[in-house]
């Protein structure tokens, strides 16, 4: 691949190490055309994150080399990055919700008189770039008001405030509906038409094929291949992506029925899910809900719009995903439904039974479990060993003692023998959580959610950030339970992961429930029309 | 006695400069991400160094001194929860202890006051005037400097979101070092009124929780400069109606001592106001 | 924790308090002084006779006392600056019960008075415990405000209608006989209030290592988010741990008024409830770390009284190694804390 006119970007041997002696980049790199598109794809953890971070200079690399524009460079700070004319939208949107939203672009590079701010002029200039986009933005509002789209757009004006030419954009999409992707994509397109470059950092492959012209792969801290987008196909990049991993031995690829690519697992030809599929089956005699929500009216728990008159029921042995934008009211409704907060008004049922004033540890005895969306800060406490992080929550279970005292042999047992069963890789029972990896963590957090064969799953993201294996794995221990007859809620903004899991799909809009969707109905137009409340 | 005596303008504010000059300084530190629990400290350095200079000089040199000392301790307390990343709180506390038993030792072992009435007395004094008008444009300027200025505006950045700042090319480290050390600096002015202007030299913990009642002006003026002055003043005022009021009125005096306490106390609970969002954070990057 | 960690923390502890006494001697060396003559008296006198150690186990007291408090605290994430206050309303209500006229054996007189005590800090404790479960209130504003406020109400209740009118000091009527604790004869001031500052100890390490609500606290300190999740009564922890806290503090306060004192003297603690901190950071928030951390900084500050009247090296210097301490101890404990806030 050579280019006459010099590469915009061009990283080589780029080596960082962790504190700890982890290499997050082991010899990456990186070459992108000037005034193009360009894909870095890979799994997570394959350090696709840590080389954006480099060319940002939020990390110098311990080794390598990085040409911008033709000449070579070391990019210390952002600031350096910013003065080379590179941009970065990250993938938890930097924009700090105490400020307006033209504070939030000049920041860093305020137009001034003496110093003082003249936010006149900032305001125009702002406005002119966002013209060019075609988009609008409130410029004086308080930055806490703006969506998370809006948000991401304010992003894309700040960067180019400071006059960026090369933009990464880390995992863009991953909390817009589809159609406001397809906004996003516009305005990328017009970006690149005007000579500017993107670098677009994803694990979609479907946005990699439709949108990029070229393809960086990174596995394991390496650049594994180059591509041209027109030159490859998703099957191929999927095999780069995983490498010598790639499924279990003999598993053919498949391509599910949403489109997106997988291995086949057992369970798709076992028995569960024939039985998965029966509340679906109409002949079939309607059985009594698992979980009946009705009228559920929850109040917001930061600004958002809380949940507003929702009514929606699981059935035994049904998966009930759960869409929409982030902030739609899903943490209201999870919370509501796992006793975290207490509804204003309406029903949490579970067979039956009025939940409403029950507590969590109740609800629990009743078999209502829960995996937290933040297993780092939810789901585990990471300073406690993994025999400590089993209790939580049952440190007051007869089991483990009478209540008040807790007895060592047997947290440590149960502890063994959930690390044995459920093939948790761990220094032993009182190995600290933060030791493990975070596939480990989670396996320890779903471990815990299963103990004592829960009648309701309630799972939120649970497979955020996890690599194939592991996600595989989680997807599996869902789909399990809900063979043995329990009912799982899943909440996710990975939508890919709720059109594969889920027997229905219901989606939330501003804290109201906008659809509820047949596994048949369900694809990802359908979805994102009701996600947006179109 | 004329009505300005009657409404205790004066004594008012002559307790309001010391307060509300620290709480300047709580506000600025505070609103860059920085917790400042050490005023108290920084108010007494400020105190004693002012004096210890202005025995062999001048007053003035001896107010300079004093801010100094103060911006010194803004520095230490700096270098601990920046650099190496100590928690906020622990260094506020040792900041404070350090203050406390320093002057104490030193004015045992440096003017010889091992002995009672332990006191340092200067020659000439400062007068009062000019820090009262200072106290009271302060707060303005502080809000001028936090709405209007590119340097405000990175400050508000370093303390609601250190990630975000950093990320728009904001360098964190200077930010804050300035913002606390002119916290530190405001803190000292306020320790060297005391003792040059107010009182006339200096004795064992002097400050006697002015700096703690700065940091309950912060707190009450929900992080601006303008409410905490407010506040501070609300407070100076009390100070002077309890001294006026003592043996006046059959209720103890000590109930109006606690006053400002106890409506802090409410004031944090029943307006819930938000502090900056990283305030005490560890935070990310430089 | 295990003997690596154990040892560690011994090499920490080893290190701060090494620290803290370079920087003392700088101070002393630097404003003309002698440090090796300071600080061979301080050492003689914090333990250069079996009177010398007994003195410094008697300041050792409520030194353990209150930094369990605040170890008890700091492991629910919650910094109670408040243990000065909580003393000092400890201290006084016990002086109250303990002046009673009761005709009660000691038996009954003696605990009445100290858990009047023991309750009057834990409701003192309470208050920031609350604001901080329900309201979200920032601990630290409220402690130190209380803190002022105990100050104050003590003061006037101490001046007025618990002065003792027969003397001039400012101060409460002498507690009963049968309220006082057994104490040593002579001036060592060691009382039966050491072996209950063990007790209470002891009983800290119990309820850290196997009971239920210590397992809450440290999952409340430690991963506040994910105890919520799990359905961890966060807001009731924190309270409890609270009123733990300022009971432990205010049973430093009735100690030393009915094991040294006798009556309730006007500002009677110097600081205990701010060395408390020192203390508790010192000895790793465990209760037998902090029982050695109280023991070292008794011998400091028995040894600094003895220094002042031999070589007039001012004894504020034994704070100055407190705060040296507070930010070596510190720095490591913390660190630790903050990896979760991420």
């Amino acid at each position: 691949m050579t280019a006459p006119a010099p590469l915009a970007v061009h990283m080589e041997g780029i080596v960082v190490h962790y504190p700890g002696g982890v290499a997050a980049n082991a010899g990456a790199s990186l070459a992108v055309a000037a005034s193009s598109l360009h894909a870095v794809i890979g799994e997570n953890g394959a350090g696709k994150t840590t080389l954006m971070h480099v060319l940002y200079g939020r990390r110098p690399p311990d080794r390598g080399r990085i040409r911008i524009a033709g000449s070579e460079t070391r990019i210390p700070s952002a600031a350096a990055a910013i003065r080379l004319g590179i941009g970065m939208v990250s993938q938890h949107t930097t924009v700090v919700p105490a400020l307006s939203v033209i504070e939030n672009i000049i920041l860093g590079a305020e137009p001034q008189v003496a110093g003082l701010i003249r936010l006149r002029l900032a305001i125009a200039r702002a406005q002119a770039i966002a013209e060019r986009l075609g988009i609008e933005l409130p410029w004086t509002a308080a930055s806490d008001r703006l969506s998370v789209a809006e948000r991401q757009k304010a992003e894309l004006v700040k960067a180019l405030y400071r006059g960026a030419r090369i933009l990464i954009l880390d995992e863009p999409t991953s909390a817009l509906a589809p159609q406001e992707a397809d906004t996003l994509f516009d305005v990328l397109r017009g970006l690149v038409a005007n000579g500017g470059t993107v670098l677009l950092v994803t694990h979609k492959l479907q946005e990699v094929l439709a949108h990029a012209q070229s393809v960086t792969v990174l596995r394991e801290g390496r650049t594994v291949a180059e591509l041209a987008t027109a030159d490859t196909y998703a099957e191929e990049l999927l095999a780069l992506m995983l490498g010598q991993r790639a499924g279990p031995a003999g598993a053919p690829l498949v391509r599910a029925p949403d489109d997106s690519l997988a291995y086949e697992t057992p369970w798709q030809r076992g028995p569960h899910s024939e039985m998965r599929r029966a509340p679906a089956d109409p002949l079939q005699v309607r059985p009594m809900p698992l979980l009946e929500c009705s009228n559920l009216r929850v109040r917001a728990a930061d600004r958002g719009p809380g949940l507003c008159d929702v009514t929606l029921e699981v059935l035994p042995g049904e998966i009930l995903g759960i869409a929409g934008i982030d902030g739609s009211g899903q943490q209201e409704l999870v919370e509501a439904v796992v006793g975290l907060r207490s509804p204003a008004s309406g029903h949490v049922r579970l067979e039956g039974e009025e939940l409403a004033s029950l507590d969590v540890n109740a609800r629990r005895e009743r078999g209502v479990t829960y995996i937290p969306g933040d297993r780092q800060a939810e789901g585990l406490v990471l300073d406690f060993s993994i025999e400590e992080n089993l209790l939580l929550g049952r440190q007051r279970d007869r089991r483990f003692g009478g209540g008040r005292h807790i007895d060592g042999s047997v947290t440590g047992a149960t502890a063994a023998d959930v690390i044995r069963r459920h093939g948790i890789r761990a220094a032993g029972t009182r190995a600290p959580a933060f030791s493990l990896s975070g596939g480990n963590q989670q396996k320890l957090v779903v471990a815990r959610a299963l103990a004592g064969a829960p009648r309701l799953l309630v799972a939120v993201q649970p497979t955020r950030g996890l690599d194939v294996t592991a996600t595989r794995r989680v997807h599996e221990a869902l789909r399990e339970a809900a063979g043995r007859g329990a009912g799982v809620l899943l909440v996710s903004l990975d939508l890919d992961e709720i059109l594969d899991l889920s027997d229905r799909v219901a989606v939330l809009y501003a804290g109201r429930i906008a659809g509820v969707l047949d596994r048949s109905e369900a694809d990802q137009r359908a979805v994102g029309r009701l996600m947006l409340g179109t | 006695m004329n009505p300005a005596d009657l409404l205790l303008v004066a004594p008012a504010l002559r307790q309001y400069a010391a307060i509300g000059i620290a709480a300047c300084g709580g506000v600025i530190s505070e609103r860059a991400g920085v917790v400042n629990i050490a005023l108290e400290g920084m108010m007494l350095a400020g105190a004693f160094v002012a004096v210890w200079v202005a025995q062999g000089t001048s007053p003035a040199v001896g107010l300079a001194a004093g801010a100094s000392a103060g911006m010194a301790l803004g520095l230490l307390h700096v270098l601990l929860t920046q650099r190496l990343k100590v928690d906020h709180i622990v260094s506020g506390i040792a900041i404070n202890l350090l203050a406390l038993n320093g002057t104490a030792f030193l004015l045992r072992q440096v003017f010889r006051q091992a002995d009672p009435p332990r006191h340092a007395t200067v020659v000439a004094t400062l007068p009062i005037e000019p820090f009262i008008a200072g106290a009271l444009v302060l707060p303005v300027l502080m809000h001028v400097l936090l709405r209007h200025t590119s340097f405000g505006l990175r400050l508000r950045a370093s303390g609601e979101s250190p990630e975000a700042a950093t990320m728009a090319g904001v360098r964190l480290g200077p930010v804050r070092t300035l913002a606390v050390a002119l916290s530190g600096l405001l803190a000292g002015c306020a320790g060297a009124y005391l003792s040059l202007a107010l009182v006339g030299g200096f004795t064992d913990s002097m400050v006697s929780g002015r700096g703690f009642i700065a940091l309950a002006a912060v707190v009450c003026g929900r992080w601006t400069p303008l409410g905490a002055a407010g506040a501070a003043l609300a407070f100076g005022y009390f100070d002077a109606l309890q001294l006026r009021l003592q043996g006046a009125v059959p209720l103890p005096h000590e109930f109006l001592q606690m006053l400002p306490y106890a409506l802090t106390i409410i004031a944090a609970m029943a307006l819930r106001s938000r502090p900056p969002a990283a305030l005490g954070r560890a935070d990310v990057g430089r | 924790m295990h003997a690596s960690g154990f040892q560690t923390g011994l090499r920490h502890t080893a290190s701060a308090l090494g620290l803290g006494v370079a920087a003392a001697a700088g101070a002393i060396w630097v404003t003309g002084g002698s440090p090796v003559e300071a600080l061979t008296a301080l050492a003689t006198g914090a333990a250069g006779s079996p009177e010398a150690l007994l003195r410094s186990l008697a300041k050792a007291t409520p030194l353990l006392l209150s930094g369990l408090a605040v170890a008890v605290a700091l492991r629910c994430g919650l910094f109670n600056i408040g243990a000065e206050g909580q003393i000092l309303v400890g201290g006084l209500a016990a002086a109250w019960v303990g002046g009673m006229d009761w005709d009660a054996p000691a038996w009954v007189h003696a605990p009445a008075a100290l858990l009047a005590g023991a309750l009057a800090g834990a409701a003192w404790g309470a208050v920031p415990g609350i604001l901080r479960g329900w309201r979200g209130t920032h601990e630290v504003i409220v402690t130190i405000m209380m803190n002022y406020i105990a100050i104050h109400l003590t003061h006037y209740l101490v001046n007025g209608p618990l002065r003792d009118p027969t003397t001039m000091a400012v101060a409460t009527r002498p507690v009963h006989e049968a309220a006082r604790l057994w104490s040593l004869p002579g001036g060592t001031q060691f009382s039966a209030g050491f072996f209950l500052a063990l007790a209470a100890a002891a009983a800290v390490a119990v309820m850290f290592g196997r009971s239920a609500l210590g397992y809450e606290i440290r999952a409340v300190g430690q991963g506040p988010r994910a105890a919520r999740a799990a359905g961890v009564p966060v807001a009731l922890t924190m309270v409890r741990a609270m009123c733990i806290s300022g009971a432990l503090a205010g049973l430093a306060g009735a100690v030393e008024v009915l094991g040294v004192h006798r009556r309730f003297f006007d500002a009677f603690s110097p600081g205990y409830g701010f060395d408390s901190i020192a203390v508790a950071l010192l000895g790793g928030l465990s209760a037998w770390g902090v029982t050695l951390s109280s023991v070292l900084f008794g011998g400091l500050a028995a040894g600094s009284v003895y220094m002042e009247g031999w070589t007039a090296t001012p004894r504020q210097v034994a704070g100055v190694v407190q705060a040296v301490v507070i930010v070596a101890a510190g720095s490591r404990l913390l660190r630790q804390r903050r990896r979760d806030e991420e």
